[in-house]
């Protein structure tokens, strides 16, 4: 999967999730200071991208709180399916 | 003196009608709510039919993210608490909400989710289960939800005592009134327990009448040839208020709460005490405390399942009870037509029992065709009936013999 694509679902699955208009999620966009994400609601999160992309990154949660923007999701995503098909 | 309590809002989510207006109409001209189940493969099982609720969309109700994150009976619980805070005008940005509770009865919880969740682990590991899972399966999933939508931060409890929780949940929550814990409580039971595993495991239990090639008519309390209950699903929430709280707001009052007991009769997990004691002890205990004698009672809305043992058990208490009344007494079940929906029924047959006070018609038992010599009393078959009330017993009678009633009563203004 193209890393524009990754960065695409993970936009859309944003939206969904918190029901915000997917024009008002940018690769920029903060997830806890802008889209209000608490720390179970980036478990939910984490989750759902799990389940769309079929990968595993729960027992990273530790790290992924540490992400601050959208396109930060989306290039751990992209990191780790890599590491996988590896 | 205690605190008086008073019903000033209904919201209604059943198999038979959606809304109090919906749902009324419906038990008044005896409509059932009961059909073949297409959600999930019977073929297997010797039941095939339940009381669903068809045509509700919960985003009617409840905003987007909420629906996703909670499961069926949770929107039951919060579409119906949305209407009853509409029907009875509160406007709760006015109110102390820490003297606002809330209180809702469910057996099961969210187990459709819950379901799907095992079949992925096992599928595809335990490490995949969803988190939602705790959150939605939680059984205070709808008291909680209800708080945090409205930030009611008064007293908060989730009642599960099998088929009486949502008669013991408008119970525990006339009695937090009464005793000033609060003055305000939105009451009820949501359920929904129409899924493969919940609803198997019910069929296997041999307690599902297996008319399929008829569900209408399948639910048929009192009646000789009765085969078992029908499996429902839905939610009721009652706004109960202190009196002098609904006074002082204009509120439109539907019925007072004049008494309620419950307990435990102690003998079988499935099966009811069959003479009845410990129920016939409830009964007692409620009209004690509306201080109504048993002659004085214009209907009662029974807790009448539709298997053999629990109508026949329920009519022997009843005429323990009653005694030559209850030859007199008008008697309906609406689960002829709603099915038994758990711990919601207590919560949806307490409005029923409302809006037969308010509009002074009985809810008939439908579907009665055969009598059964031993069940011989007068259970309003199959036609409403127009009856002047002033009183109306509730029953609710769950598994556990976990038993509970209420007693309400028109309201009357001269008594303040």
């Amino acid at each position: 999967m193209k890393h524009r694509e990754i960065e695409e679902r993970v936009r859309y699955i944003l939206s969904e999730s918190l029901d915000i208009p997917l024009g008002q999620i940018k690769l920029s966009t903060l997830l806890v200071d802008e889209l209000g994400l608490d720390s179970y609601g980036i478990l939910e999160i984490t989750q759902e991208i799990e389940e769309a992309f079929d990968i595993k990154l729960i027992k990273e949660s530790a790290v992924f709180p540490k992400l601050v923007t959208v396109k930060d999701a989306a290039d751990y995503v992209y990191k780790s399916m890599r590491n996988i098909s590896k | 003196m205690r605190r008086r309590v008073v019903i000033t809002g209904l919201g209604v989510v059943a198999p038979n009608g959606i809304g109090k207006d919906e749902f009324w109409r419906a038990n008044i001209e005896g409509r059932s709510g009961v059909s073949l189940i297409k959600d999930f493969d019977t073929s297997k099982l010797d039941t095939k039919i339940a009381a669903q609720v068809h045509d509700f969309d919960p985003l009617n109700f409840i905003p987007k993210v909420t629906v996703r994150k909670v499961d069926r009976f949770v929107h039951f619980g919060l579409a119906s608490a949305k209407m009853a805070i509409e029907d009875s005008g509160i406007n709760l940005e006015r109110e102390d909400k820490n003297r606002i509770g809330i209180s809702i009865g469910s057996v099961f919880g969210g187990v459709l989710f819950h379901e799907e969740q095992i079949i992925t682990g096992y599928q595809k590991g335990f490490n995949r289960v969803n988190i939602l899972s705790i959150p939605k399966v939680s059984t205070n999933a709808v008291s909680s939800n209800i708080s945090i939508m409205h930030d009611l931060t008064g007293p908060n409890l989730a009642i599960s005592t099998a088929c009486a929780s949502g008669t013991n949940a408008i119970g525990q929550a006339f009695r937090l009134i009464q005793n000033n814990d609060a003055d305000v409580i939105l009451a009820g039971g949501a359920e929904a327990p129409i899924t493969p595993i919940t609803f198997s495991a019910f069929c296997n239990l041999q307690l599902l009448s297996k008319r399929n090639d008829v569900p209408e008519e399948a639910c048929r309390p009192y009646d000789k040839e009765r085969d078992g209950f029908v499996l429902g699903e839905g939610g009721a929430v009652l706004i109960l208020e202190e009196l002098s709280h609904a006074l002082t707001r204009n509120a439109y009052i539907y019925a007072e709460i004049a008494g309620y007991s419950f307990n435990c009769g102690a003998y079988h997990m499935v099966l009811p005490e069959p003479e009845g004691v410990q129920a016939a002890k409830v009964m007692r205990a409620t009209l004690r405390e509306a201080e109504i004698k048993p002659y004085e009672i214009d209907y009662i809305s029974a807790y009448g399942n539709s298997t053999q043992p629990n109508d026949k058990a329920e009519t022997k208490t009843l005429k323990a009870v009653f005694k030559e009344h209850a030859y007199n007494v008008p008697i309906s079940s609406i689960k002829s037509m709603i099915g038994h929906t758990a711990g919601a029924s207590g919560a949806i047959e307490t409005v029923s029992c409302v809006l037969a006070l308010e509009s002074n018609l009985i809810p008939p038992t439908i579907n009665y065709k055969h009598p059964d010599p031993e069940c011989d009393l007068d259970y309003v078959p199959n036609k409403a009936r127009r009856a002047r009330l002033d009183t109306v017993l509730l029953n609710s009678f769950g598994v556990g013999n976990n038993n509970a009633c209420m007693v309400l009563r028109r309201f009357n203004n001269n008594e303040t």
